[in-house]
């Protein structure tokens, strides 16, 4: 087993606990069973599909979001604009790019906690968990991607892919921020366990083992 | 920093002994497992002998991080930028990078100049 250090312990429970609350098109509920099918599917991801035991497509999940789950979950490379445009005709655009930022977070979780060995535990509802607030930000623009984005938007471009749902954003970088960026890619000198192309190694493998061309 | 680096290991056609980065081979050897969801005993300590406890468990952050980050860009579809476009031209046609299916969402015949280098620019627009 990996020992990890105080800011991905952290990163990781302040993630969550923000799995625990709703978000912005779904409940505290749905959002427990999307992280919870999201999880069983990476879990599985060595397994042949035939042999996988997943939780079942019941009244929390349709059978449209399973199938964005599942596909975000273990073969994102393959989603192209007429996959998706028919998936987001069915649930949504808001909903649609929820159930991405959330599988993404769920898949995140689970490989991290393999790769140190360690069990990743059920997500616990908040005691108050609030309500979906169902509120899109103004700003959104078409700029060639499957779902709108904030724009102009003034930072690094993938920063935006979320940000019609900003509470997924939100959720998906508390994780991911601490993750990579704890690297310090704004110091002159690195003063992390692995150095820069270390870490850029390891990306890179990672990206192209899930055929990602961003 | 000089560092000549093979990128063909990097989309696993290369010798991962040959990758040209300190701890290169456990490095990919422990992604590449954890990626695919084998048996990770042995790349884990392979890998904590070679860079540390410390540098393993930024290996893993590393492998989550992109493991997160590579879903949100394929099922948003977000398009590299033209800058982006521009830098990557060369390594995109040395790691045949555009026929993977994602190339479909970039106008690839945009060349401007500069260019996203800076990885640290990735999350300046995360919200809080």
């Amino acid at each position: 087993m990996i020992s990890v250090g105080s800011d991905y312990a952290v990163a990781i429970e302040e993630t969550r606990a923000r799995l625990g609350r709703s978000g912005t098109w779904f409940d505290a509920a749905v959002i427990g069973s999307i992280v919870a099918r999201a999880d069983a599917r990476s879990r599985q991801r060595h397994v042949a599909p035939w042999n996988h035991d997943l939780p079942v497509a019941n009244n929390t999940l349709g059978r449209s979001a399973c199938a964005v789950i599942d596909r975000i979950a273990c073969e994102p490379g393959s989603v192209d604009a007429a996959w998706a445009a028919e998936r987001i005709a069915e649930l949504g655009e808001g909903p649609y790019v929820e159930l991405v930022g959330t599988t993404a977070v769920a898949v995140a979780l689970r490989l991290f906690a393999d790769a140190v060995g360690t069990e990743v535990e059920p997500i616990s509802p908040a005691t108050t968990p609030g309500e979906a607030s169902r509120l899109t930000p103004d700003g959104l623009g078409d700029i060639g991607a499957h779902v709108k984005m904030l724009e102009p938007f003034p930072f690094a471009n993938v920063a935006r892919a979320l940000s019609q749902v900003p509470s997924a954003n939100t959720t998906f970088y508390t994780l991911v921020r601490p993750m990579y960026s704890a690297a310090g890619f704004d110091e002159l000198v690195w003063t992390t366990p692995l150095s820069r192309p270390q870490v850029e190694l390891v990306a890179a493998r990672v990206a192209a083992m899930n055929e990602c061309f961003y | 920093m000089d560092v000549e680096v093979n990128l063909d290991t990097a989309i696993g056609s290369g010798d991962p002994a040959e990758s040209g980065i300190a701890g290169g081979a456990e490095l990919l050897a422990f992604a590449e497992a954890a990626v695919r969801g084998a048996p990770l005993d042995g790349p884990r300590s392979v890998l904590i002998a070679s860079v540390g406890m410390d540098g393993a468990a930024q290996a893993a952050a590393t492998v989550a991080a992109f493991s997160g980050l590579v879903r949100v860009a394929d099922g948003t579809g977000i398009p590299i930028d033209e800058g982006l476009a521009s830098a990557s031209a060369e390594i995109r046609v040395q790691l045949d990078l555009d026929s993977f299916a994602g190339a479909a969402n970039s106008d690839l015949r945009a060349v401007v100049g500069g260019g996203a280098d800076d990885p640290m620019s990735l999350f300046g627009g995360a919200s809080s």
